[in-house]
Parts: structure tokens; C-alpha cells; sequence
């Protein structure tokens, strides 16, 4: 087994979600693990503070106001809540990434109701 | 104040318009697209009838000497506050310094050609005649009775005193009541005085073919292509009053319609009239784009303005609503 991969093996396993691998040749068996990652990142979910129709984007626009895997700010809008003619921001309450829409766009929505989910910030992200 | 940086065309100051005075030969001027004049109006708090900045030609920037809350109506522009974008038909907060620049209008779920920059306030120019807005033929009204340039400084009102929520708007009128005809954008048309003088060919085509917006038309008049209209026999006729809406058709046989800024007098004959309440949506048309006229009556017509005024109240009853409710919290 050449000794000398391990360490890019062992960046490789980093990135992923294995826990253990065990290499057997000739020459020996190596065998790497890492420790499992601390749960998933928490999430946060925005929620409408009303009753209304919830859009992912301005009736003017076809770009929604977020995209999966975007980076929000606490404070960003993030959809609209729509009222007879008026239209209200549906604001994020904290930073985070956005993992997607979780009513359809046009959809009624009543209050309270989870409209989008933003994964906390990688640690180092937040340094 | 406000200060225009771009070296603009055309871009002058309206509100809903001067009534009354036709009988002096004074035409109403005002805003092409009075809904969206009136709903930034509105969204920011405002009377109704306060005067804004009617925009037709783009680019167009301009800075604000000093915080200013403001809404930009009509098309979307894709409108942006120092860089940073802000939504059409939205009560947005601007400090002193910063620049708005507006851009040529883009096709949207609704299409429009002229913006309005809505200022919490109104723009405060003179009243001539009871109104604010610019009447270009006679060079009165609006600022100094022209146009803007570059360099020029509008004052604004003075907001109301209390805390003004921003952050929220509105959806455009044309996107709440869409009006089409064989997907062309629809203008309801009543029949005018002479209507009948024209050929069955002439009458049947001025209903059932499309309209196109030809260069050659402004905040006077529309001058439209399509088929030639012919009247059974010449028409002529001495000078008469005349209104904005009205669908005149010089010996070309290719209509006119008269706009704001229309004189008070014609003498051509009329095939029609654009009924008040859809002056808006033909004001929004874009040159180059295809519209339909479609028959209305008097109770239609009726209805269409009470169409307007209801999306209007419920503009100023739930933005009021809200803005108490974001006041006090």
C-alpha cells in the first residue's frame, strides 16, 4: 500500500460523508475514519407574519427573490406576502443559506406558516 | 430637492391635471398614466393629486439633496439607489446624497413605457390654474413651463410629520386588470360623432384590426398605422372642442388620438373616443407595439372608472392600514 497517498485520501474523506475506509493490499491494510459530523447545521425558517398570498418574487419580475443555495442577510426580503393590492416584504429574521421555497409561489399562506428554510452559516463563516 | 443629473428629454413635472380651464383654450396636461401617478401618491402617504416627475425618456438619473422618501410607478425600469436595486411600485427611503437612475423599461408581465418618480411630499412647483402639472404649449405649469434638463432642482413638500414605514408597495394596475384582445393590449373606445360617416370596410377594420404606435407620437397625440379609414363622402368640419381620448382622422385615413397635452380644439373628423378611465393603458404603450380598440358604452365606460377608483380606495385604505400598523410597532 503506498504510504505516501494517505494524506490526499484522507483530504478526500474530509470532503465526504464517509466515516471509515479500510484499504487492503500486499503490503498491509490502512485503515481511516474521521469523527461524524456535529448533526447537521441547524436551520431556521422564515415565516409569513400574516395571511395573505406568499410570492417568491415581484409580480413585475421573473427572478424569485432568493435562489436555493444563496447566502441571505438577516433582514433580506425573501418573498412577498400579497394582500388584496398590497404587498407585503416577508423578511429573513436571521443570516443563513437558503435551502428553498416551501410553498408554492401564488400559494395562500396562513400566519406563522414556514415559507422558506435557511441553513445556519458554516462556522467559519461567521468569523 | 431633488437634482436631475442626466441630460434628459422630455421628462416634466404632472399631477392628475388641470381641469377646468378648457374653456380658456388651457388643455388638462397630466400624467399619461394617472393610476400609477396617483398610486405612488398613495403608497408614499401623499394626496392623490400631488405632482411627480412623469419619465418617458431613459436613461434617467437624479440625486436627492436630502432624505427623501419615494416610489417609482408606472413601467419598471429596473430602477437602482446608488447602485443598489429597488422594486417598481415600492415606498423606498433614500438619503441625502444618494443618486436613483432609472433605465429603459423592461418587458415585464406588464409593459409599460412611461415611469413616475413619486416623492413623499409631491414635487412642490407653483399651482397654475389649480394644477402643477407642465403645459408645454403654452409654457406654463410644472417647472419653469418646460421640460427638465440637467441641472435643474425640484423643491419637495413637506411628508407628514410622523414616521413614514418603507419597505412595501403595491401591485401595478395593469397586472391586476390585464385587458387584451387576440393578446394585443385592449383600449375601450366609444363610438364618436362621426363614426357612422365611414365605410363598413373602414368601421369593421377600425374595430377589428390591430393599431400600431407610430414614432410620431407623444404626450399630444398618438398617430396610428393600420388600415386607411375612408368616409363614405369628404367630411368637412369647422373647428370644435375637443377632449383628450378623442380618435380624430385627418384625409390620411390613419387616426390620431389626442393625449394629455392635446389642444382644446380640432376640426378633423371624430371615429371615436378612448373612454377616460383607459387613457392610462394606452399612455403605457410603447411606440412600436400593437394595440386593439374595443366598443364600449356609456355604462362601460361607467364601470371602467369605477374599476379605477376602487383599485384606488383599496390602495389608500389597506397601504394606510399598514403603514399604521408599522408606525406603531
Amino acid at each position: 500500500m503506498p504510504f505516501q497517498h494517505v494524506a490526499e485520501i484522507s483530504a478526500w474523506l474530509a470532503g465526504s460523508d464517509i466515516t471509515r475506509l479500510e484499504l487492503s493490499g500486499p503490503e498491509g491494510v490502512v485503515r481511516l475514519g474521521q469523527e461524524v459530523a456535529p448533526a447537521t447545521p441547524a436551520s431556521v425558517a422564515v415565516r409569513s407574519a400574516g395571511v395573505g398570498v406568499f410570492l417568491h418574487r415581484h409580480p413585475l419580475s421573473t427572478a424569485a427573490f432568493v435562489a436555493p443555495g444563496a447566502r441571505v442577510a438577516a433582514g433580506q426580503m425573501v418573498g412577498l406576502l400579497q394582500v388584496g393590492v398590497l404587498l407585503m416584504p416577508v423578511l429573513a429574521p436571521s443570516a443563513g443559506l437558503a435551502v428553498g421555497y416551501l410553498v408554492p409561489h401564488g400559494q395562500i399562506v396562513g400566519f406563522g406558516v414556514a415559507v422558506l428554510t435557511l441553513e445556519s452559516l458554516p462556522q467559519e463563516a461567521c468569523a | 430637492m431633488i437634482e436631475i443629473l442626466s441630460q434628459t428629454a422630455l421628462a416634466t413635472v404632472q399631477d392628475l391635471g388641470r381641469v377646468g380651464a378648457l374653456g380658456f383654450g388651457v388643455g388638462t396636461s397630466g400624467a399619461m398614466d394617472n393610476l400609477a401617478l396617483a398610486a405612488g401618491n398613495l403608497l408614499l402617504g401623499n394626496a392623490e393629486g400631488d405632482a411627480g416627475v412623469e419619465v418617458q425618456v431613459f436613461p434617467f438619473d437624479v440625486r436627492f439633496q436630502a432624505a427623501c422618501t419615494f416610489a417609482v410607478t408606472g413601467a419598471d425600469c429596473g430602477a437602482t439607489l446608488d447602485g443598489v436595486p429597488v422594486l417598481p411600485w415600492w415606498v423606498c427611503a433614500a438619503r441625502a446624497g444618494q443618486v436613483l437612475q432609472l433605465r429603459p423599461p423592461r418587458v415585464a408581465a406588464w409593459r409599460g413605457s412611461r415611469a413616475y418618480l413619486c416623492l413623499a411630499g409631491g414635487v412642490d412647483v407653483p399651482v397654475a390654474l389649480g394644477s402643477r402639472s407642465t403645459q408645454l404649449r403654452g409654457a406654463f405649469g410644472g417647472h419653469a413651463g418646460r421640460a427638465l434638463r440637467q441641472g435643474d432642482v425640484l423643491p419637495v413638500g413637506a411628508a407628514g410629520a410622523a414616521p413614514r414605514a418603507v419597505g412595501f408597495g403595491v401591485q401595478p394596475a395593469g397586472l391586476v386588470e390585464p385587458l387584451l384582445q387576440d393578446g394585443l393590449p385592449a383600449i375601450r373606445v366609444m363610438p364618436a360623432a362621426e363614426h357612422d360617416c365611414y365605410t363598413p370596410d373602414s368601421r369593421a377594420a377600425f374595430w377589428q384590426q390591430p393599431w400600431k404606435i407610430t414614432p410620431q407620437s407623444d404626450r399630444y397625440g398618438f398617430r396610428l398605422a393600420g388600415p386607411s379609414l375612408t368616409p363614405t363622402v369628404p367630411l368637412e368640419l369647422r373647428s370644435h372642442g375637443i377632449v383628450p381620448g378623442v380618435i380624430q382622422v385627418p384625409h390620411g385615413g390613419q387616426p390620431i388620438v389626442q393625449m394629455r397635452d392635446a389642444q382644446p380644439t380640432g376640426g378633423y373628423p371624430k371615429i371615436g373616443t378612448v373612454i377616460d378611465a383607459d387613457l392610462w393603458r394606452l399612455g403605457q404603450a410603447p411606440i412600436g407595439s400593437q394595440i386593439r380598440f374595443v366598443a364600449c358604452d356609456w355604462a362601460g365606460a361607467q364601470q371602467a372608472s369605477a374599476w379605477n377608483r376602487r383599485y384606488l380606495d383599496d390602495i389608500r385604505r389597506l397601504t394606510a392600514l399598514y403603514r399604521g400598523l408599522r408606525d406603531r410597532g
